[in-house]
């Protein structure tokens, strides 16, 4: 939300964007407002299809007939069918007779939901203004109608009510009777045009290792348990895929990019720091203010171009009182700073070769330039301490002109401090081994990188105080950078069982599959309570068909894994299922086998034997292999 | 100094629309001025939840309905007072602490009154199912939400179902009577005090995830009454409801747009995802990029649907705010990109 808010409004788009805020349902949390009737709140059956009776296109002709749809009741990989079965349990009258009328006693779709949050941020919002008109997401559709669909200037109907104005295009019932809640906004004068918009804290907490799943099977939505785990029942499953159809999008750190890109910027910035201190002395004729004025110049200059190339890829920090400072207010983490900091010492040495290298001077040479005495640490003090001033200030109100602020105030601190502000401890250090004119005798740099350092702190925390949202802004320093890309791959089909303990059910499910998929298809099992090991009784029925499941072990799966998946089937989570657009979700009823007698487990065991071999008869998608057509017969024993 | 001014103002203004008596506010002006919608819809929080306390916020520009104004504490506001919001009804001590008086009844006759809750992880994801959901707005004539809901089965639902009763409960282990503040969510509270909100504002069916999701893209769910269903269906490139959807629509009308993702696009229940790809799916790096007027990419399409990361792919990275996850990412939602 803050970042695609706070894009929107600092960019051109923002006179004439209007971006609508709000949540798909209520979780489950309380609210104290009735949801209110039809009449009232404009909230007909969209479309005539009743509760369980799914009607679509995607599979006709079946689809066009009550209860024959995609879903409701032609579902190939389902062993149950959720909706029509939710349907019911509200309804008991619907289970006597699913593909005859709705009973009309039953809840139907003419009424609302659960109200949620809904806030409109444009230059057109009404400030501080409260909405009282009656609305639903269908009201987002009707505004869209309205803007997008009807001509320019043309009477309308704002609450689906209005005679005499033209309809808008529409879908169903409901966005043609939907209010378009236009009353939140002023079209004439754009009277929040200017109204700032503040930053959002980082997250702060991890909430996975709490994450609890009912031990009783509920209705919410729950999203795919947790963390997953990993188990290959033989070598084969994991072979060379041999199809890769499917692409997929998953996200990728960038973190070796980032840190290449300070490695190279500050060796850049040390080149042009070092390289026009050896040109501006060979060229002044021994007048140091010539010569350092050139040297400042050169470096401001080369300041701008360095940090607009690569700010864009690391933030340009160059710097480790920089990266130090960011890591501090929450904008890197810890390791991240030790490979920004690695990097920039490094890189500042390299520079250092490259422009003795250039000008035909030893690759290094210890510098004999004394630089000391309380007047200069103090001025690497204020240097430092103007510089992250400078960069704290300018990032959060005009980030695309840190690049020039940053440059300016070096150029300028160049002239205002005894110590030519160096501001860098590791220019500091890299221009240690350069006895040229921009160079430092050795046992001088440890004072001045403490005061650097100092400097820097000191401004954070001062900054901290005056900027209380100084966190939001942390991550983009200097300038935005991605710390993710998207990337696309191709994998392996991949079906992911998930369970609770990752102990018995989806262990077996995934054994079996594995047992009778082709390579190049895989099965991973996963839990979000990882148990210790796989229960006993589960590893005594599996060994009595020939499957070892003794040295398998619940782990957890990366997200690197996990993003594979094509598949996912869900056991004894019930209908706390997740939404997941894209991956197909199937939901199998099963009981936990923990702590059962061994006849009931070996049930257990063959019910998922059938349905592995099921949904790799109905799914085959490549995985199938011949087996499953000779596959041995399993019984209790 | 701007809140003083239109606190200042707003008498005016409520005394001017009631000289226009009888006509609810319209727009001012010509929406078609508004040349780009961009929708950003989260995942499960109630108003209460989220915007309850909205009225009780240090400096807020909003007041809780009142009786003397002629306020009806269970109608919410008068409908020409645009300063009146109509959140949870609280007393708030100097100390910050919240007593209200909005309750539900809990399975031994107990009382739980909804509570302040500065716990951001909320451990059990509610119950939001369709069943549960009409028990919760009725809990013991589910099926006549429609003519009557007292909102009475929070507690006792998801006692039930998600946060199993532990048999001696304090004040605030019943999540579903949380809510929160500006100390937890203060980007949205700003929003919400800078800007325009609607407190009339329903999710479209009482029910979970998809079902609602399916009204934003298409006006109806068609039938559908779970998340658990395939998405899209076996072999088909999506659902293809008969009355069409707004995508369908938008291009029948030469309406650009896109559904920016992270993880999955909520599209993907009506176009091909994920291979082969409809080609208004586009990752979020992309809108980032196409706001900060990138040359080298096509311009803002009219309207945008930027959907958070869903947790379909692992829940490390989910910022939709659905339980549990921190509600906080959401607010920074697509800062980690």
């Amino acid at each position: 939300m803050s970042q695609v808010v706070n894009a929107v409004r600092n960019s051109k788009f923002w006179n004439d964007t209007i971006i609508l805020f709000t949540y798909d349902e209520h979780g489950g949390f309380y609210d104290h407002v009735q949801p209110p009737r039809a009449r009232q709140g404009h909230a007909p059956n969209p479309d005539g299809i009743s509760p369980g009776q799914c009607a679509d296109l995607s599979n006709p002709p079946t689809s066009l007939q009550p209860g024959k749809g995609a879903e409701c009741s032609s579902n190939l990989l389902s062993a149950t069918d959720t909706t029509t079965k939710d349907a019911a349990d509200l309804c008991p009258q619907f289970a006597l007779d699913p593909t005859g009328p709705f009973p009309a006693a039953c809840a139907n779709f003419d009424q609302y939901g659960i109200r949620v949050p809904f806030v409109a941020i444009s230059p057109f919002s009404k400030p501080s203004y409260v909405s009282h008109t009656v609305g639903d997401h269908t009201s987002i559709l009707a505004l869209i109608e309205t803007i997008f669909m009807t001509p320019a200037g043309a009477k309308h109907d704002d609450q689906g009510d209005d005679e005499d104005a033209p309809a808008h295009p529409h879908l169903t019932k409901r966005d043609q009777n939907a209010n378009t809640l236009e009353d939140m906004f002023n079209f004439t004068t754009s009277t929040s045009l200017n109204t700032k918009v503040g930053v959002a804290l980082p997250p702060a907490q991890d909430c996975t290792p709490v994450r609890q799943v009912s031990p009783l099977p509920g209705n919410g939505s729950g999203l795919m348990p947790g963390p997953i785990l990993v188990w290959k029942v033989s070598a084969t499953s994991f072979g060379m895929a041999n199809h890769n159809r499917d692409i997929i999008y998953h996200m990728k750190s960038t973190l070796p990019r980032r840190v290449i890109a300070e490695f190279v910027g500050t060796a850049f910035l040390v080149a042009a720091v070092i390289g026009s201190g050896v040109m501006a002395e060979r060229l002044s004729a021994g007048n140091v203010a010539i010569a350092l004025l050139a040297n400042s110049i050169a470096t401001g200059a080369a300041l701008v171009a360095i940090i607009l190339a690569f700010g864009g890829i690391s933030g340009a920090h160059f710097n480790p009182a920089v990266s130090i400072s960011d890591m501090l207010a929450g904008g890197l983490s810890r390791g991240e700073a030790a490979f920004y900091v690695a990097a920039q010492f490094f890189g500042g040495l390299i520079g250092t070769a490259v422009a003795h290298l250039m000008f035909s001077e030893p690759v290094y040479s210890l510098s004999q330039h004394p630089r000391h005495g309380v007047g200069q640490l103090f001025s690497e003090f204020v240097a430092a301490f103007g510089l992250m001033a400078v960069i704290w200030g300018c990032s959060r109100s005009r980030a695309n002109m840190v690049p020039f602020a940053v440059a300016a105030y070096i150029t300028a601190a160049y002239w205002f401090t005894a110590s030519t502000s160096f501001a860098n401890p590791a220019v500091t250090l890299a221009r240690a081994f350069s006895n040229t004119f921009a160079g430092i005798r050795f046992q001088d740099v440890p004072g001045f990188v403490a005061a650097q350092f100092g400097g820097a702190l000191a401004a954070t925390a001062l900054f901290r105080w005056l900027l209380p949202n100084l966190a939001g802004q942390a991550e983009n320093l200097l300038m935005p950078h991605p710390t993710e890309t998207t990337e696309i791959n191709t994998k392996m089909r991949t079906y992911v069982f998930a369970c609770v303990h990752n102990a018995g059910r989806s262990q077996m499910a995934a054994a079996f599959f594995n047992l009778y998929a082709q390579p190049g298809c895989q099965a991973i099992s996963a839990g979000t309570e990882p148990a210790g090991q796989v229960h006993p009784e589960v590893v005594a029925v599996m060994k009595e068909i020939g499957i070892d499941l003794s040295t398998a072990k619940p782990q957890r799966l990366t997200e690197e894994v996990a993003s594979n998946a094509h598949v996912l089937v869900t056991m004894g989570c019930g209908e706390a299922c997740p939404f997941v657009p894209g991956l197909r979700v199937i939901d199998w009823s099963l009981p936990d086998p923990k702590g059962k007698a061994l006849d009931a487990v070996r049930k257990i065991r063959d019910e998922i034997h059938e349905r592995v071999k099921n949904l790799l008869k109905d799914d085959c998608a490549g995985c199938c292999s011949d087996l499953i057509k000779s596959a041995p017969q399993v019984t209790s024993s | 100094m701007r809140r003083f001014g239109i606190r200042f103002a707003l008498p005016f203004l409520v005394f001017a629309a009631a000289l226009l008596a009888g006509t609810t506010a319209r727009a001012e002006g010509d929406p078609h001025k508004a040349k780009h919608v961009i929708v950003i819809m989260q995942e499960n929080h109630s108003f209460d939840n989220y915007f309850g306390a909205l009225a009780y916020a240090p400096g807020s520009p909003y007041h809780n309905p009142r009786r003397e104004d002629g306020d009806d504490h269970n109608g919410g506001c008068r409908k020409d007072d645009h300063s009146c919001v109509d959140g949870l009804s609280c007393r708030v001590d100097a100390a910050g602490n919240f007593t209200c008086r909005n309750a539900n009844k809990d399975d031994d006759g107990s009382t739980v009154f909804a509570f302040h809750d500065s716990r951001r992880c909320v451990a059990p994801d509610l119950d939001h199912g369709w069943a549960n959901t009409h028990r919760e707005a009725n809990f013991n004539h589910p099926n006549d939400t429609l003519f009557q809901s007292l909102m009475d089965g929070f507690v006792l639902i998801n006692d039930k179902t998600e946060q199993l009763d532990k048999g001696v409960e304090n004040a605030t282990d019943d999540q579903t009577m949380a809510f929160y503040n500006q100390n937890e969510i203060p980007f949205y509270y700003d929003l919400a005090q800078k800007f325009s909100v609607n407190d009339r504002y329903f999710a479209p069916v009482l029910g979970p995830t998809f079902p609602n999701r399916s009204y934003l893209m298409a006006a109806t769910s068609f039938g559908h009454l779970t998340t658990s269903d395939n998405f899209p269906p076996p072999g088909s490139g999506g659902y293809k409801p008969i009355t069409g959807t707004i995508f369908d629509l938008m291009e029948k009308n030469a309406v650009t747009w896109a559904d920016y993702f992270q993880d999955v696009p909520q599209g993907g229940s009506f176009r091909p995802f994920p291979a082969p790809i409809d080609p208004h799916f586009l990752p979020l790096p992309v809108f980032l990029g196409q706001i900060a007027g990138s040359p080298a990419l096509p311009p803002l399409p009219q309207v945008s649907f930027v959907d958070p990361n869903l947790g379909v792919l692992g829940i490390t990275k989910e910022n939709d705010e659905h339980p549990p996850t921190d509600i906080q990412r959401g607010q920074a939602l697509c800062r980690r990109l």
